[in-house]
């Protein structure tokens, strides 16, 4: 890889977070909590915002492939994708803030959004995601 | 005819001293400040109020609040016209004219009623089985008219509507006795408290049925405690408002109704005047970090024999008209109930001087306490018994009781009455709506002959009746009957009378569903308490079954021969109750709609007679008339100066967006299908933009600025889109390549120069740009000053013209703008629109994307297939071309028309080829005449058509056809020699 002239500034985070970032909050009395009461993203560049201020951008995670493919290969990256009932990994965009692109694990049946992480981060492992409310 | 205000009693709560006069259906009549049109209309002794949905019957005031079924009025005139309002909580006013929605010729005899003695034939499913030949739209509109659904004005609503975003830590929908205890302790916990109550005041039942709170009287009680709320920092109190639904990730909505103002002394309101900035309705978007539902209980009926005959009530409803608007639902009433709220009733009509004949208890076992007071108040009590049937053709004329045997399957004895009310209990329900809205479950319970809650939920408390909670702090202490609730320890008695023909006991008094139809649905096997509903319409009203679906779901159970609590219910939608579209809509009408963008040189255009349309966003001239011209003689004007010396375009949507970086050339190359990798620095190339299916995007240009510094232009209606998908190619896709992305369009003013004298008019202007041909050719870039400002000038042509787009800061484009017209003026410049400068590119055969390209156009198809197959990179979208769809031979392709006979060739046409056997073999996608012979000339789509040039073409618009030649564009300077002068 070239080295960067110096006024190029790439945005590869020092420290790569390998965990996601926990979707948090912090309440007016300074004690972080998670959020589960609305539909609130939190982006990982700027922190909790409200969801009219994100763009969704379909799965993520899909693999772009080579030009050589078959054309049943290419057909399928073009036209299918999964739609998973529970954890769907998805790309969100801070459309009306930073711009910046993420990636997402919501819940389709509560729409909670249960980790973020950056572009190009492994899907986290969630363990246990909840399903429906708790009773 | 009664006498005006002969229902009228003794008695608190309206203000006798300010008299409202009011119409309904035409007739005066008066009211009092402080009564709601329901009220006013009980008073005044008015029984029918409406007619049923299907048989026509007549209907009269039901209940006391949302849950009404009957008394839906059409309310005003003109825009302000209000269909469908619920009689109970519309708050009277002076002026104010209410008519009835249906009845031909009135609501008093409406000959529809004829429908009422055939309703055997009109059972569930009628409309699906019959209304079936040729289709249902000839039956529609009569079937619509007698179901007297009110009328929607057809003028622009004059009113304002608010949208407003609000965020709280507690949230407590309800503003009773126990929302008013939530909100209280909320706000002493220190958080920031929305109290919201559907009523315009606070305390609900409590101001008003007698009981006392805390050794206070409620209504004194109610009152301390909204006073220290309306103190209270943090705490904001909504009136008059409603959740009316919550959704997703626990967002609420609520509709504040903004009452007209108030009397100077806050007497009540005045004639309807409403400051132009005060909005009618506001809708509330509130999140909140914990909910408190005190939303309360709705009265439940009792079901029997032509149950829906006006003067047949809600016991409750009956006691809240008598102690809120000191009106009496009749003269000579019977109770009849299955729990002991109803005895309270009973108790307040004895006492306010109305003949109480009888309460009628479907319980065997009448609690003593009940049976003592009733002694006291001298009224018969009869245990065991429920009403069966009544009498009485335009109103309630008497009722049959009948006494139930042991095990309340049958009646032994019936007792009539003679009488003008009825009030009826079939116990509570709570108002769970928002709850299950929000994904909690319910399940019937026996005990209570209601919906219950099942599990607790994360964000919502339920607090007072809604619970099913007892609440020991509330006694009663004038009428000594205890305080309603929908559980109390003895189970309720029976809800639906065993005998009487099916087909007269109303379940959904709104959709007109009976018994009968729900029988008729499950002997037809539907068994799903949600399919029977969609079969019968129970509960589907306008109303959402508010008094129905627990009866319903009781009857559909019995019919199934299984436990209420085994069937389910049905789910409870928002909204909670009917919702102004203006409410949603906001302010975002007109022209908030959506923003406007307006060109840096806007005012001049308008100064000099632009005629404006929209063009996306923006807001661009179509042509500058003069006089009297017409829109098409304009356009012809402008585009013939340009041909014959220049014109000035203001272009500056033109989409424009920077892309720097050392990477930014193998960036660019992933997007377009032309090869990038041999511009050169000051040198500009058409390109073409394709999604990853390989249908074209977007075209425009590439202009190498300097080795690491690109521009490149977009349509201008996908300016923002073009930015959007770069940043998400690049982040998401090639995030290691070291590129910066930035729009700048809005930072340039965009003047094209265009014509064969546009040289010797820029020249005229101070440049250190050498504008010679030799030294700027055609599809060049030169960076400079122009007129002492920074200026990046293209020789890049849409009109077919030698042109220069120049580009200045948008603050200096009006004095660019006015400085080439001083100059070109004299030789013949002329300002031209949009139009033109459209025609003058169809006579060139230039592509318009997304005039010429739709959702299926490939490069191929627009002639681009060899400059696309001739990259050796990929590029976005470049595998697709290869997929057997986009590799046929037949598809359809972009060719010139040449019409013949003279006559307009019309955008849309359809074209044929002789001999033909297709429905179409293409369309016309641009079309217009020369700008110089006139000539009707075309762009279009056609089957092969690269292999049909010479062939004739049938063209066919709306049954006209005429014919044309298939020919290879341009149209106009095919050498292009004046473009490259």
């Amino acid at each position: 890889m070239r080295e960067p002239p110096r006024e190029w500034h790439i945005d590869e985070p020092q420290a790569r977070r390998t965990q996601p970032i926990a979707v948090l909050a912090a309440s007016a009395a300074g004690v972080f909590q998670p959020i589960k009461n609305m539909l609130r993203i939190s982006c990982p560049h700027c922190g909790i915002r409200d969801e009219v201020e994100f763009a969704f951008g379909g799965p993520s995670h899909v693999t772009r492939p080579a030009f050589e493919v078959s054309d049943a290969e290419w057909a399928d990256y073009l036209f299918n994708r999964e739609n998973p009932k529970g954890i769907h990994y998805e790309r969100w965009q801070h459309a009306y803030g930073c711009g910046r692109w993420f990636n997402a694990a919501r819940d389709t049946v509560t729409h909670e959004i249960l980790a973020v992480y950056r572009m190009g981060d492994p899907k986290p492992v969630l363990p246990g995601a909840p399903r429906g409310r708790a009773p | 005819m009664t006498k005006p205000g002969a229902f009228r009693v003794d008695g608190a709560g309206v203000n006798r001293n300010r008299p409202l006069r009011f119409r309904f259906d035409g007739r005066p009549l008066t009211g009092y400040a402080g009564d709601s049109l329901a009220s006013a209309l009980l008073a005044n002794g008015v029984r029918t109020v409406g007619r049923s949905f299907k048989f026509h019957r007549p209907r009269g005031v039901y209940a006391c609040g949302i849950e009404e079924p009957n008394a839906l009025l059409q309310l005003g005139t003109g825009a302000r016209a209000i269909p469908s309002a619920r009689a109970t909580v519309v708050e009277l006013t002076e002026g104010l004219e209410a008519f009835s929605q249906s009845g031909w010729p009135s609501v008093q005899t409406d000959a529809g009623r004829m429908l009422d003695f055939t309703a055997p034939l009109w059972a569930a499913g009628f409309y699906n089985k019959t209304f079936i030949w040729p289709n249902w739209h000839t039956y529609e509109g009569l079937v619509r008219r007698m179901a007297g659904l009110g009328r929607a004005p057809v003028e622009p609503d004059p009113d304002r509507y608010e949208i407003r975003n609000l965020h709280c830590d507690v949230l407590v929908i309800g503003g009773g006795a126990a929302g008013l205890r939530e909100a209280s302790a909320a706000s002493e916990a220190g958080g920031r408290v929305v109290l919201v109550e559907q009523a315009s005041e606070l305390g609900g039942r409590s101001a008003w049925d007698g009981s006392a709170i805390e050794g206070t009287p409620g209504s004194k009680w109610a009152k301390l405690l909204t006073e220290r709320l309306e103190r209270a920092p943090d705490v904001r109190i909504l009136r008059r408002t409603t959740a009316v639904g919550y959704y997703d990730r626990d967002v609420v909505a609520l509709l504040e109704s903004v009452p007209v103002h108030e009397g100077p002394d806050g007497s009540g309101p005045m004639q309807r005047k409403r400051h132009l900035s005060t909005p009618r309705e506001r809708y509330w978007i509130v999140r909140a970090n914990r909910v408190v539902l005190a939303t309360g209980a709705i009265e439940q009926p009792l079901i029997f024999c032509n149950n829906d005959r006006p003067g047949i009530v809600l016991a409750g409803a009956a006691h809240q008209y008598l102690r809120c608007y000191a009106v009496a639902v009749g003269r000579r009433v019977l109770v009849a109930t299955n729990n002991d709220s109803a005895y309270a009733t009973a108790c307040g009509l004895k006492e306010a001087g109305v003949d109480v004949l009888a309460i009628a208890d479907s319980r065997h076992e009448v609690p003593r306490e009940q049976a003592d007071e009733m002694r006291r108040q001298s009224i018969p009590v009869l245990p065991g018994s429920i009403p069966v049937d009544t009498s009485g053709f335009s109103a309630l004329s008497g009722v049959s009781v009948g006494r139930l045997s042991r095990d309340s399957t049958s009646v032994d004895s019936v007792q009539h009455f003679r009488c003008d009310a009825l009030a009826i209990s079939g116990g509570w329900c709570p108002a769970l709506h928002l709850y299950s809205q929000a994904g909690g479950k319910l399940v019937y319970r026996e005990q209570s002959r209601a919906l219950e809650p099942v599990a607790t939920h994360p964000i919502i408390t339920l607090a007072g009746s809604v619970a099913g909670e007892r609440d020991d702090a509330r006694t009663s202490a004038q009428s000594k009957a205890p305080a309603q609730h929908p559980s109390s320890a003895q189970p309720m008695g029976i809800r639906i009378s065993p005998v009487g023909s099916t087909l007269r006991q109303w379940v959904d008094l709104r959709h007109d569903v009976t018994v009968s139809d729900l029988e008729l649905a499950i002997r037809e096997n539907y068994a799903s308490v949600e399919h029977v509903k969609r079969y019968t319409t129970v509960g589907m009203s306008v109303d959402q079954g508010k008094t129905s679906n627990v009866a319903a779901i009781e009857i559909i159970a019995r019919l199934r021969r299984m436990k209420p609590s085994d069937l389910g219910h049905t789910t409870l939608r928002p909204p909670y109750t009917p919702v102004t579209l203006g409410a949603i809509v906001g302010r975002g009408t007109g022209e908030r709609f959506s923003p406007s963008r307006l060109l840096p040189m806007h005012s001049w255009h308008v100064a000099h007679g632009a005629l404006f349309e929209d063009y996306g966003e923006w807001r661009r001239p179509v042509a500058y008339l003069r006089g009297s011209e017409s829109r098409h003689a304009g356009i012809v004007r402008e585009a013939r100066a340009v041909r014959g010396a220049a014109g000035l375009f203001d272009g500056s949507p033109l989409g424009k967006i920077e892309v720097h970086g050392p990477d930014a050339l193998e960036f660019l190359d992933h997007f377009y299908i032309n090869n990038l990798a041999t511009l050169k620095p000051g040198r500009a190339r058409y390109g073409l933009m394709l999604r990853e299916s390989g249908v074209i995007f977007d075209d425009g240009t590439i202009v190498m600025l300097a080795p690491d510094r690109y521009l490149i232009t977009t349509t201008s209606g996908n300016a923002g889109r073009v930015a959007a998908w770069l940043e998400e190619w690049h982040q998401c896709e090639w995030p290691q390549l070291r590129v910066a992305i930035m729009p700048v369009t809005d930072q340039w003013a965009t003047v094209s120069l265009a014509g064969p004298r546009a040289r010797e008019i820029l020249s005229k202007l101070a440049t250190d740009i050498d504008l010679s041909g030799a030294a700027f050719p055609h599809l060049g870039m030169r960076e400079g000053r122009l007129l002492g400002e920074p200026a990046r000038i293209y020789r890049v042509s849409f009109t077919g013209e030698l042109t220069y787009e120049i580009n200045v800061p948008a603050g200096c484009g009006q004095s660019l703008w006015d400085a080439i017209l001083d100059a070109g003026t004299p030789v013949g410049l002329q300002p031209l629109g949009i139009e033109a400068l459209l025609l003058m590119r169809l006579e060139k055969g230039f592509l318009h994307v997304g005039s010429d390209t739709d959702g299926t156009t490939v490069p191929d198809d627009v002639g681009w297939g060899k400059v696309a197959s001739a990259k050796s990179a990929d590029f976005i979208g470049k595998r697709s071309l290869y997929l057997p769809e986009n590799a046929r031979s037949d598809r359809l392709q972009l060719v010139g028309l040449a019409g013949e006979g003279g006559a307009d060739i019309v955008v849309g046409s359809h074209l044929r080829l002789a001999g033909s056997n297709e429905v179409t073999d293409g369309w016309v996608t641009s079309a217009g005449r020369a700008v110089l012979s006139a000539e009707p000339i075309a762009l279009a789509v056609l089957r092969a058509g690269r292999r049909q040039i010479g062939a004739q073409v049938s063209v066919h618009d709306a049954g006209k056809v005429t014919r044309a030649r298939v020919v290879n564009p341009p149209f106009f300077d095919p050498s292009g020699d004046r473009m490259n002068a």
